[in-house]
């Protein structure tokens, strides 16, 4: 006789009068689902708030429907025609300079700082409108009035130049009046690389500031306002077309904010990646509470079976559980993750460089979802199948519930697909698959790695403590710690896995920051420059040198020709078309400084071939990055083509040079012979290293001297980037503690499970004799026991992770930062003992007889 | 056995096993006050194998949890070989417990985590005793468990598992041995087995019994049986073995 399945409806009716008991057991269940889902939802959220932001904004981002830009000239009259036609162009000049601010009545120079300049015509903006206080219309600013050109300037200035409206500041040979500060600039996306305030003049008092000069490194902007009927992107690609060697950026409103999108994407990768990491390690908590739970109802799945429900309907009535109960959890999880949007709005609203459209937005819920059924059916299936099968006089036997049975093969195929299905759905979704999947099998890895660690442990304390004679030997409490950490159902393996890989996480980014922040201030200023000049005219050269030797404490000045161009050809084959190896495709992206010497830099490191003699007029030759000519498959006599200025160069490969970037003293990748690069409209940039104080002196003498000159401050420079880093690394590790928080979830739940069997064993010891100090020693073993095994494994994995990020990826070297492991691995054992402890002071506190009377 | 009520004189002058005299214990429960103890009092000689009999509720097994020092009563006395109870507290009397007295229990209560020499071991060790694991082996080995002592309660039988925890009531040798139904968890013969035991361990170390029962012919077997009913000390006699 065939035997009816279990019906689905006695099931549903099961699982909800079993749900009547309430929902105590499982806060850390919920808990955990829903940090991982929020995490992931809201991360979405604000990527698709921004990018509705940018889509809809995207021309006043762009200022126009579409821009050219070009570096050291203007459009050519047969270049600007398509754009005249196709509507209205706006022009602007962009540059660094330097700003002075003078004395009133001694016109000297009071303080002078590094600025952007940007003039623009009459029509500018060409969409949306500036903000400025006093509220002017820009062109009254900016105009020329009483002899002197107007101009708005960043309100940083205020103090910066110690400047208010009506005051002169001086840029370049310009005098110009400080008539407004600028609230907002439409077109102006904040970008880590802008170096400083904005100074806006017009575009008509450029040639009084006499900054302009051939090779002076100016970009100018065309921004197009398409007429009706034309296709903005289709112009853009007749542009790149028509003008293959127009060596210019056409940029249409898709690539509005390319580089705040590739920043956002990345950040909402990396944030999605974190999310699915504190999703991985609540799983660990999503098993544990639900294999705690289905372990106190083994009476009730033992009643049930004897009394003739199958297998099969028992694993109906607790996944109908489950299921509701992971729903409650993904639910929450979505609720905080739409929220998570309007809180950020608040907190960064004002750092975002657009208006970002806050709302709810179906996708990266929809997204965040899936992960939330995902990784709740991977993470409660095992306990569930385990439960299933476990046989009804078992479930009376054992104490701790340790059913070493497998699960039938249908559940762990089921099992497989699930966690195929995870990783899939991880991999499809992110947009950079490659990376995601790199994380995923680090993730796998990572989790393994644990595993065996968390083994290992198990098996150290099961040896140590058996050996008779041992450490644990007249040690009752120490063998109870002991014994604690490897019997059946021990806490190690969940703790050491889920709190484990989130300090990993963080041992590996705080050692990446102190090894980061340890080249900036140890290594940088003792080989480093102190200062950096750019554009100094090729005239100038003498007196420059003249002026900087002149100052007190200047140790080194370094020259050398510099000019931007294109990598046009590598041996003979165009440069979007050559094989070049990923790491180094930068030399061939776009525009970088070139430069031209007779004789070797006195850094240089030649790694094969020879320098060419000093006063060499042959073939024009090239000295050659070794890395660089690796990534293009380039050896000596090879040849490579550069374009400047629509001229196209091509050199032979003389010699390849050791190039160390990190050294932070002037490099270039690509040198000429200087024949090769004669009549190219050079300027000079030059490097001083001085003793610490001598920077202003030094900066003094030669703005005054030769306004036109752009100088950086190294030290200024370090300490912003250090902010910048510092703040990165704030956020970083802010959104790592997700995981972290989810990792301590697990350690709650992992304790708040072990509580009745530390109330019986506190009894029990109490019992034979114990005192409360030995009682609280076992758990205060047990726990620093578990604390010191975690923090070590989480240690040496971010050690290890941390090392092979620096030296493969950054390719610095690498410092071990002791007081940092140490702190991490005393943090864990703080927290472990923490937590523990909120559970054993209620352990030591309960009354014995009650728990030893016979039921 | 006769049921002669037999109140002990409080002023007894020779040095008890047990003294309780007027023992009283009321517990707060969620309706009201319940008086557990109402006036117990009771004197155990050294060496006397006592039985205390009556039925569920009536005050037994908290009479045997503060004889263990494991409950304080509300008013009266306890000493056990002659120490005042009132004049430890919760840790004295731990260590109390740990020099001279051995409990068993009906649900055997032993750790889980350890191994049956290594339970055995524990109050050896609390004692400081540098011998402990011999001494818990050979314990073991006097209730024919020397070839278990690797095992993990777990993966004994309850019949097994009442003779570690006999060894472990008996590996300090105390002055005073409670057994709270150390049967009612076994079968006949096993229980059998365990109750020869006992009486075993007892006749050769000269501790002092106290044997909370349900069975009247188990009670026999002890020198002297008191029934306890509502609170009180309602019966007592001496038993054919005290006359043995």
């Amino acid at each position: 006789m065939a035997t009816p399945g279990p019906s689905f409806s006695l099931a549903v009716r099961y699982a909800f009068r079993e749900l009547r008991s309430g929902l105590s057991g499982f806060r850390i269940f919920i808990a955990c689902l829903a940090l991982g889902v929020a995490a992931i939802a809201g991360a979405g959220s604000l990527n698709q708030a921004i990018q509705a932001g940018i889509e809809e904004d995207a021309q006043l981002l762009l200022g126009g429907d579409l821009q050219v830009t070009l570096t050291y000239r203007e459009v050519s009259d047969e270049e600007r025609t398509p754009l005249e036609a196709a509507g209205t162009v706006s022009e602007q000049i962009t540059m660094r300079s330097m700003a002075r601010s003078t004395d009133a009545v001694t016109g000297e120079t009071r303080e002078r700082t590094l600025i952007e300049l940007k003039a623009v015509d009459d029509i500018y903006p060409l969409y949306g409108a500036m903000a400025l206080t006093p509220a002017l219309p820009l062109d009254e600013v900016l105009a020329l009035r009483g002899g002197r050109w107007g101009a708005a300037v960043d309100p940083v200035l205020r103090t910066r130049l110690d400047i208010d409206i009506g005051d002169t500041i001086r840029v370049g040979e310009a005098s110009l009046e400080v008539r407004a500060f600028i609230d907002k600039e439409p077109d102006r996306v904040i970008s880590f690389a802008t170096a400083g305030p904005r100074v806006m003049v017009a575009q008509a008092a450029m040639p009084e500031t006499e900054l302009v000069q051939l090779g002076s490194l100016v970009t100018y902007v065309y921004n197009v306002r398409v007429d009706p009927g034309i296709d903005a992107e289709a112009l853009r690609s007749t542009l790149r077309d028509d003008f293959p060697d127009a060596g210019w950026r056409v940029r249409g409103l898709r690539q509005a904010a390319r580089s705040l999108e590739i920043f956002l994407d990345n950040v909402t990768l990396f944030l999605t990646l974190v999310g699915l990491t504190a999703l991985l390690t609540g799983g660990i908590g999503v098993a544990n509470a639900s294999r705690a739970y289905l372990t106190g109802r083994m009476s009730t799945i033992a009643t049930l079976k004897c009394l003739g429900a199958p297998g099969e309907l028992i694993f109906m009535i607790y996944a109908i559980q489950l299921t509701v109960l992971s729903a409650a959890g993904i639910a929450l999880g979505l609720l905080i993750g739409v929220g998570v949007p309007f809180i950020a709005a608040n907190a960064i609203g004002d750092m975002l460089p657009v208006d970002a459209r806050f709302g709810i937005y179906a996708a990266p819920l929809v997204k965040a979802g899936v992960f939330g059924i995902l990784s709740a059916s991977v993470f409660a299936l095992w306990p569930l199948a385990k439960a299933r099968e476990i046989p009804a006089v078992a479930l009376f036997r054992s104490f701790l519930s340790d059913i070493r049975r497998w699960p039938r093969k249908r559940y762990l195929t089921g099992l497989i697909l699930l966690g195929l299905a995870l990783c899939v759905f991880t991999i499809a979704t992110a947009d950079r698959p490659r990376f995601a999947f790199f994380f995923v099998l680090g993730a796998g890895a990572s989790m393994v790695l644990f595993r065996f660690a968390a083994i290992g442990v198990t098996n150290l304390a099961q040896k140590l403590s058996s050996k008779r004679g041992g450490v644990t030997s007249g040690r009752p409490t120490l063998r109870l710690a002991m014994a604690n950490l490897y019997r059946p159902g021990n806490p190690t393996t969940s703790v050491v896995l889920s709190l484990g890989l989130g300090l990993s996480v963080l041992v590996c980014i705080a050692l990446l920051e102190a090894n980061l922040n340890e080249q900036i201030n140890g290594e940088l200023p003792e080989q480093a420059p102190s200062m950096f000049f750019i554009d100094i005219q090729p005239e100038q050269t003498e007196t420059f040198r003249e002026i900087v030797e002149a100052q007190d404490g200047v140790d080194k000045l370094t020259m050398a020709s510099m000019i931007r161009g294109r990598v046009s050809k590598v041996n003979g084959v165009d440069s979007r078309d050559a094989v070049v190896a990923p790491d180094q495709r930068w030399i061939v992206r776009g525009e970088r400084g070139i430069s031209q010497s007779a004789t070797m830099p006195e850094n240089a490191k030649m790694v094969e071939g020879d320098w060419w003699a000093p006063d060499h007029d042959g073939e024009n030759l090239l000295s050659i990055d070794a890395e660089a000519a690796r990534g293009m498959g380039l050896g000596i006599g090879d040849t490579l083509s550069v374009s400047i200025l629509g001229r196209e160069i091509t050199a032979t490969i003389a010699n390849l040079r050791d190039v160390r970037w990190e050294s932070g003293t002037m490099n270039f990748a690509l040198i000429f012979s200087p024949n090769a690069l004669r009549g190219a409209p050079g300027m000079y940039i030059a490097t001083v290293n001085s003793s610490e104080g001598t920077e202003e002196a030094i900066e003094r003498a030669v703005v005054d001297a030769l306004p036109n000159v752009t100088i950086v401050q190294v030290r200024e420079a370090l300490e912003i980037l250090e902010q910048v880093l510092g703040a990165l690394g704030t956020a970083v590790r802010v959104t790592a503690a997700v995981a972290l928080i989810a990792g301590a979830l697990v350690l709650a739940g992992a304790i708040a499970a072990g509580h009745a069997r530390r109330i019986y064993e506190s009894v029990v010891l109490k019992v034979l004799g114990a005192t409360r100090a030995d009682v609280l020693k076992a758990f205060v073993f047990e726990y620093c026991l578990l604390g010191l095994a975690t923090g070590g494994i989480a240690a040496a994995v971010g050690c290890l992770s941390a090392w092979a990020v620096l030296i493969f990826v950054m390719k610095i070297e690498w410092i071990l930062f002791p007081g940092i492991v140490a702190g991490v691995i005393a943090a864990c054992i703080a927290v472990t003992l923490l937590a523990g402890f909120a559970g054993v002071w209620r352990a030591l506190g309960i009354k014995a007889a009650p728990l030893l009377r016979n039921d | 056995m006769t049921n002669t009520p037999h109140q002990l004189d409080a002023g007894q002058t020779t040095q008890a096993a047990i003294d309780l005299t007027d023992v009283h214990l009321t517990l707060a429960g969620p309706a009201g006050e319940v008086n557990i103890l109402r006036g117990v009092s009771l004197h155990v000689p050294q060496g006397e194998a006592l039985g205390v009999v009556g039925p569920s509720g009536s005050g037994k097994t908290t009479m045997l949890m503060v004889t263990a020092g494991l409950e304080r009563i509300t008013s009266g006395r306890v000493a056990v070989a002659g120490q005042d109870y009132a004049e430890l507290d919760e840790d004295g009397l731990a260590l109390f417990r740990r020099d001279n007295i051995g409990i068993v229990f009906q649900s055997f209560h032993l750790i889980p985590t350890m191994s049956a020499l290594e339970n055995v071991a524990v109050p050896l060790e609390f004692a400081g005793r540098d011998d402990a694991f011999e001494r818990a082996e050979e314990q073991l080995e006097s209730v024919g468990l020397g070839h278990r002592i690797g095992h993990y309660p777990g993966q004994l039988s309850g019949g097994e598992q009442q003779r570690v925890a006999l060894a472990r009531a008996f590996a300090v040798k105390p002055k005073l041995l409670l057994a709270d139904e150390p049967t009612g968890n076994l079968d006949g013969a096993t229980g059998q087995q365990i109750i020869d035991l006992l009486f075993d361990l007892h006749d050769h170390n000269d501790t002092t019994l106290v044997l909370i029962t349900h069975d009247m012919k188990l009670a026999g077997r002890c020198d002297r049986v008191v029934r306890i009913s509502d609170g009180i000390i309602a019966g007592e006699g001496l038993t054919s073995a005290a006359a043995e």
